[in-house]
């Protein structure tokens, strides 16, 4: 090591020196962007080691011999040479190597020249995603990339949304794409504490050949995301501030207004159907409830604020580059007493010198959540209730007090303000790599990149002893309780490589080996402590010391580790032929010892048939035309238990028995369990035609899951009712279209537009043997072969008897029947939506921009469970739907539903729908202010811009949102907010 | 350089060899085959696994206790009721009706927990720790017979000892084989061998099963009482009237004073069994009455109240408290709701222990065994023990004949009423079910009707190509 350094020591002085010299050039190197200087720049003689570094004012001075030519770079400069000649004084306008940037594909472990690149894979930069006011950045690219649908889902501050990337490929697995930031694995759908506005540019491999490289972790596509770095120059300074109001949509579920649903439950009580809380009432009690109307999405919602700020600093000379930011989102829900607060920063340091880099990043979270709960159909969730609430109660009795409900339902204001849901997270995340180009053997670079994901969560679970919640039977004491739930989730990701890099004439190769450990441990505990019957709400207000309130104590803790070693070739030929092979080996900590280790890989080759010489003749209309095959397999294993395939007891999934620890067998062993394989055949066009106005990306796949995870159907005599076996295969098949055009682009007018749009088909082809040949049925899903996994089962719902009001059925014979029998059931499908895609149109004129985004998905079956939550007849007791206002009351009414005295039946067609949608998902007005303006102050940049989100959806659902990831829409929904934010961004 | 080069690769040799250990992970938090077992002690843990278990809704929580309750003329919904059981209680279940599914199923997992027990047991005992052993297996043992016999219950549709007709699935050993259903006598002679065995195992334990305060368990005395209700369902009456006396010998009837204590859990007279809910827990009646958030979503009967003497019988107020006592929502027209489990002590949580086999109930089996087997006169002398114990300064009855054996049925539904009896009582005594006056619909269900045998669940049959469907489904 010491020779190491002597050795270092050296490059460093021999740097400096300086020898004698015939003639003194001085000048200034800025940037042709704004005339900023560049300080930094470094300023050699061609062919020499000659030279200097532009100072702060980006002035430099040098003496050079005669007929000296100096070279000027900057990083992500386009380099330039200026033959010195007989001038003393050389001012250097450098222009941003933009080409170099757009150009590359970020896979996480390097970059890639797109050129090279055999994959198939999209892009989103940063301006796409920067100050979108949506806390959780996967939420953001929705619409923005073929072949990735995104799923809101939820408009809880903070929530994640579904990410699926060509469909699903697995049905037990994880279907999630693997995020990879700066090199590091972070957990999926734990978004809320990171400030998408660090982000450079987001990357989505896709394809076999682009994902090779995650092997096992890659099955489901990978989003690589890169954090902003350093610009080297003079200090940037950035400000962005941003202020919305967002409110609740529409909901095209409608219910009844107090006196249709008065008049309603009279009419039930009258034929003498059980469950109206007004049997009984006088005619003046009725009549005074007659007077309350109750809107209780009004009492529930509200319209809230969203405030961001964000400042960020970048600068850095040619050897050490830094970025650093800070932000600040308060976003409040639209649901009264739900909010994120977010507060990140963030320092990357990059550091070169003398083949040595260094590259560490780091970013430190912390935000705290007031949340709801959502998506359930229990009655303490406040959301349920404004399906529920009947609109003749009130929040509150005229002395102040919360009124109980007749139907004994529970007052959602009340269970609203009388509980406490909190969720802190402090996150961190950072990496530090070392790289370090052998100087004896050019090409050979060994580099080492470290990381962590590191979360630490703090959830509160609070009820007082004023509300239903804290007062149940399950709390000791029934005085409210206060729980708090304590977890760590540590995820340490290292990857070592070595690689080597050889350009012999036209023949460029690449070669390395890398060996990589990613593990992941959990771990968390908690209390619940009971009593609260002091002022305070918190720890310090719970009984202690008290028989009747003994506080209960949690803990658990599990971890998973996969290992890989791989290697990776790149080969290319004339700069036109791409030649890309992966083959590695990876061991999880999931399987059994027989099935630990497996082998995945890839080949994948391109060409650019445009620079072949026999092209040159049309390149007037076709300026770019590249071809992409690619194969290769993945593996999966993420989703399923940290111990799968073990017999599993535990001692704590029931509690105690009578004072004493319980345990029991609460996991099957399973032995043979081995990792979920995907293959993925894919073929792929680049375009650019006419100078590239329009340009774009066609991509066909097919690809394959075999040894499918799947929950086989166990008789229920064994105890159990499925266990999870590598069972059949399943086939996504689609096609994705990336088209840019400009359409206008004249006198300062620009017209732009982006449309992606994917279809995909999935398809389970084979199940096991020993599966029945109707497929695994579990409730209302289905998976058979030849139709897509987790269609619907039900029976097809053919209205309403008129002479009896009884619901009929399609019968598989095709006949119309009332009698009702499961057998009939059959498949509806599919409940991801094949068709996706987004439309983005931007002019801009003068500094003027507008752009909006349309996002779409078509052709899904959505059960809506929420809306048998109002319309199932015997639920009359609370709120129901109007369509009950046309219930059959006698014979020969027409009418889809049905006598209410007779058996009802949910699992049937009348509850599906269609998710088809369309939604303006953002538009933005934004103005850039002239520079000309802006040159008297020390502003460099300056824009404000007006932003809407979801302002419109079109769909036919009944519900508030039609975003749904599951097959059904269980309840107590927490809608995606409407937005409309104001916002600043200002540089100096 | 070359010694830059030479370092690096050690380093990369020592980070791919190096780790391979990282992905040998164990479980800490949860025990695996390997430490699950490892002494005999340990079995008494999957015993309490197996025990706690049963408090959940599609066993003692409510399937397999008051649902027979809620099925039957005991109960009536009221306008508080969530309807969740609708299709169970108004019996329109089809084979894919979630409960039916349910109860099946976790009737099948409480078996599968004894039969972890049962089949690893015999490799760690030995002669120093037999009674251990003894003690532990006779309890699995008897959970296994009961459980059976619950399942059949629902899903077999005649109760006969030697009957041919088709019963449930026998499960005695852990594994993932599909089983065909055995017929009821089989299933019988599977229920009478276990509980038989665990009979004799209980009679030679390293110490008591329970205590004079505490019936949370499982012993001899509460497999006799099994044994006896087992054998009045399959209609062996003499056995039945062995077994019960054996229990009535044993353990005598609370007295009026101990009556309304043993809903409160202030003291266990004349209990054999109680499935054990301590703080906490929850209850196995919450979804027909919940004190805690006082939704009362059925109420008593009004037939079943006018059975009882208001002012002299100590049922009336143990089982039943005046609205008045529950104030706050308006319950219009109703007077009593169901009281018999409101809490541990004056808690009003409903968290208290579920009776799940009572001493008077042997005096009621041995009674209507003996009527139906020509001795009226011992069956009155038990009929009118059970009576004057819990009805102050009641008159002997005279009762004989036809009339005797209504009595006796009339005593049982006053005297079990919400101990999950009375479906199965109409069920195996083939009558037809009316409803009391206050029903408004489904109010009628002859005994011809199907629904007296609940389906085999469709998953079951889905993924199990041995097993038969009741007819009618």
């Amino acid at each position: 090591m010491k020779k190491t350094f002597y050795f270092l020591l050296l490059i460093l002085l021999s740097t400096s020196l300086t020898f004698a010299q015939d003639k003194s050039v001085s000048g200034r190197v800025t940037s042709s962007d704004d005339g900023t200087p560049i300080p930094g720049a470094s300023v050699t003689v061609k062919g020499k080691t000659t030279g200097t570094t532009t100072n702060n004012d980006g002035k430099f001075q040098l003496s050079v011999p005669a007929n000296a030519v100096l070279v000027i770079s900057f990083v992500g400069m386009i380099k330039q040479e200026i033959a010195v000649g007989n001038q003393s004084t050389i001012d250097v306008r450098l222009a941003a190597d933009t080409k170099n940037l757009q150009e590359v594909v970020v896979t996480g472990y390097n970059t890639v020249n797109k050129r090279e690149f055999g994959g198939s894979a999209s892009f989103v930069k940063a301006e796409q995603i920067a100050n979108v006011p949506l806390a959780s950045f996967d939420q953001i690219l929705q619409g923005q990339a073929a072949g990735v649908s995104i799923i809101a889902n939820s408009g809880q501050p903070g929530a994640a949304a579904t990410v699926r990337i060509r469909g699903i490929g697995s049905i037990n697995g994880s279907n999630n794409p693997l995020y990879i930031v700066d090199g590091i694995q972070i957990s999926a759908e734990s978004f809320a504490t990171i400030n998408p506005g660090d982000f450079e540019s987001i990357t989505i491999l896709k394809d076999a050949d682009a994902t090779a490289i995650y092997g096992s972790r890659g099955a489901n596509g990978v989003i690589v995301i890169s954090t902003k770095r350093g610009k080297a120059g003079k200090l940037q300074i950035n400000y962005d501030a941003l202020y919305g109001q967002s409110a609740l949509p529409k909901s095209r579920l409608e219910l009844m207004n107090t006196n249709e649903k008065i008049d309603f439950e009279l009419y039930r009580i009258d034929i003498g159907s059980a469950g109206s809380a007004l049997e009984g009432l006088s005619d003046a009690e009725i009549s005074e409830y007659r007077k309350v109307n109750t809107d209780w999405t009004k009492e529930l919602f509200r319209t809230a604020t969203t405030k961001q700020h964000q400042l960020s600093f970048s600068g850095g000379s040619n050897n050490v580059l830094y970025y650093a930011s800070g932000s600040l989102l308060d976003q409040e829900g639209t649901v009264k007493s739900t909010g994120l607060k977010r507060y990140t920063g963030r320092v990357n340091i990059d550091a070169n010198n003398n083949g040595f880099r260094v590259v560490a990043g780091g970013q430190i979270g912390w935000s705290t959540q007031d949340f709801t709960t959502e998506g359930n159909a229990g009655i303490n969730s406040p959301l349920n209730a404004i399906r529920w609430g009947n609109p003749y109660q009130k929040p509150y009795t005229a002395d102040g007090k919360y009124e109980e409900f007749l139907s004994g339902q529970p007052n959602p204001v009340q269970e609203l303000n009388e509980s406490i849901r909190e969720f802190n997270e402090l996150k961190g995340i950072g990496n530090i790599m070392l790289e370090y180009q052998l100087p004896s053997v050019k090409g050979l670079t060994v580099r080492t990149n470290w990381g962590i994901d590191y979360e630490n969560t703090e959830e509160t679970l609070g009820f007082t002893r004023f509300g239903r919640a804290g007062t149940g039977s399950a709390i000791k004491g029934r005085a409210g309780r206060l729980a708090r739930n304590f977890g760590r989730d540590t995820r340490i990701t290292g990857t070592t490589s070595v690689s080597y890099n050889k350009l012999i004439g036209e023949h460029d190769l690449t070669a390395a080996v890398y060996q990589e450990v990613v593990r992941n441990r959990i771990a968390g505990f908690g209390f619940t402590g009971y009593g609260l019957t002091g002022v305070l709400q918190n720890e310090a207000g719970i009984t202690g010391n008290s028989a009747t309130y003994i506080p209960d104590t949690r803990g658990g803790a599990s971890a998973n580790a996969i290992i890989s070693y791989f290697t990776n070739l790149k080969y290319g030929f004339r700069n036109r032929y791409y030649l890309n092979a992966t083959i590695r080996r990876d061991g999880s900590s999931r399987f059994g010892s027989d099935y630990k280790f497996a082998n995945f890989g890839s080949v994948g080759a391109s060409w650019v048939v445009s620079d072949e010489a026999f092209m040159q003749n049309s390149s007037s209309w076709l300026s770019n035309l590249k071809l992409k095959l690619s194969y290769g397999k993945v593996g999966n294993q993420e989703g399923i238990g940290s111990f799968a395939s073990r017999a599993l007891y535990s001692i704590t999934g029931r509690g105690t028995y009578d004072g004493g620890q319980a345990a029991f067998n609460s996991q099957l062993e399973n032995p043979d369990l081995r990792w979920e394989e995907k293959s993925t055949l894919n073929f792929g066009i680049d375009f650019g035609l006419l100078k590239s106005r329009i340009s774009g990306t066609v991509d066909v796949y097919n690809a394959k899951t075999t040894n499918l995870f799947l929950n086989d159907q166990l008789s229920r005599t064994t105890g159990f009712s499925s266990i999870n076996r590598n069972l059949g295969t399943l086939q996504n098949r689609g096609i994705e279209v990336l088209l840019n055009t400009t359409n206008i682009s004249s006198g300062g007018f620009k017209w732009n537009t982006t449309i992606n749009y994917a279809f995909n088909q999935n398809k389970i082809t084979s199940l096991t043997p020993t599966t029945p040949e109707r497929g695994v049925i579990d409730g209302i899903l289905i998976n058979k072969v030849g139709h897509a996994v987790n269609s619907l089962w039900l029976v097809e719902y053919a209205g309403v008897n008129p002479q009896t009001g009884a619901q009929q059925f399609r019968n598989l014979s095709g006949e119309v029947t009332s009698d009702y029998s499961p057998n009939d059931a059959q498949l509806y499908g599919p409940t991801l939506a094949p068709h996706t895609g987004g439309i983005t149109n931007t002019l801009s004129f003068k500094g003027i921009e507008v752009s909006a985004l349309f996002s779409f998905a078509a052709g899904n079956f959505i059960y809506n469970n929420d809306r048998t939550n109002v319309e199932v007849p015997d639920y009359y007791a609370d709120q129901v739907s109007r369509a009950l206002l046309t219930e059959w009351r006698k014979p020969g009414d027409i009418t889809q539903i049905p006598n209410p005295l007779l058996p009802h039946r949910t699992n049937n067609t009348h509850f599906m729908e269609k998710g088809d949608f369309v939604r303006l998902r953002n538009i933005t007005v934004g103005y850039n202010f002239p520079k000309t303006l802006l040159q008297k102050t020390k502003i460099t940049t300056a824009r404000i811009y007006f932003q809407g989100q979801n302002l419109w959806t079109g769909t036919n659902f009944q519900g508030f949102d039609p975003e749904i990831a599951e097959t059904s829409l269980t309840g107590a929904q927490y809608p995606a907010m409407r937005q409309a934010t104001l916002g600043l961004q200002i540089g100096f | 350089m070359k010694k830059i080069l030479s370092i690096t690769s050690i380093l990369f040799v020592l980070a791919t060899t190096g780790c391979q250990d990282v992905i040998d992970i164990q479980p800490t938090h949860v025990l695996g085959n390997s430490n699950v077992f490892t002494k005999i002690e340990d079995f008494d843990v999957a015993l309490n696994g197996a025990y706690a278990n049963m408090r959940r809704l599609h066993l003692n929580g409510l399937f397999t206790g008051v649902i027979a309750d809620m099925m039957s003329d005991n109960l009536n919904e009221t306008s508080e009721s969530l309807v969740n059981y609708k299709q169970i209680t108004e019996w329109t279940y089809k084979s894919d009706q979630f409960h039916v599914s349910q109860t099946w199923a976790a009737g099948y997992n409480l078996i599968h927990d004894v039969n972890t027990v049962l089949g690893k047991i015999s490799e760690f005992t030995n002669a120093g720790n037999q009674k251990v052993s003894n003690r532990i297996r006779g309890q699995a043992l008897a959970l296994r017979g009961w459980t059976h016999f619950n399942l059949l219950r629902y899903y077999a549709n005649n109760l006969d000892r030697n009957s041919g007709d088709l019963g449930v699935a026998i499960r005695t050993q852990t594994g993932l084989d599909v089983l065909t259903r055995s017929t009821v006598k089989e299933c019988y002679d599977q229920i009478y061998k276990d509980m038989e065995e665990a009979r004799q195992a209980l009679a030679d334990v390293d110490a008591a099963v329970n205590s004079a305060t505490k019936k949370s368990r499982i012993d001899r005395t509460t497999v006799t009482g099994m044994l006896a209700r087992v054998a009045l369902y399959a209609k062996e009456y003499d056995k039945a009237v062995g077994f019960a006396q054996d229990v009535i010998r044993t353990v005598p009837l609370a007295t009026r004073q101990q009556f309304s204590g043993i809903w409160t859990d202030a003291n266990v007279s004349e209990v054999l069994f109680a499935t054990q809910y301590n703080s906490g827990e929850g209850g196995s009646t919450l979804d027909v009455f919940s004190p805690a958030s006082n939704r009362a979503q059925w109420d008593p009967s009004r037939d079943l109240l006018a059975l009882y003497n208001a002012t002299n019988d100590v049922r009336y107020t143990a089982y039943f408290t005046p609205t008045t006592n529950f104030p706050g929502v308006s319950r219009a027209n109703r007077t009593l709701l169901v009281g018999k489990y409101i809490g541990r002590g004056t808690a009003r949580d409903g968290n208290v222990n579920f009776k799940v086999i009572r001493v008077s109930e042997m005096y009621l089996i041995a009674a209507e065994a003996l009527a139906l087997t020509n001795k009226g006169a011992d069956a009155l002398t038990l009929l009118n023990t059970l009576r004057s114990a819990r009805i102050n300064g009641f008159v002997s009855g005279t009762e004989t004949g036809a009339n005797l054996i209504d009595a006796i049925a009339t005593e049982r539904r006053k005297e079990l009423w919400m101990e999950g009896h009375r479906w199965f009582d109409i069920k195996r005594t083939t009558r037809n079910l009316q409803r009391s006056s206050e029903c408004r619909n489904s109010c009628t269900l002859p005994s011809t009707n199907v629904a007296w045998t609940w389906p085999i669940p469709q998953e079951e049959i889905l993924a199990n190509a041995k097993m038969t469907q009741n007819p009618g489904y």
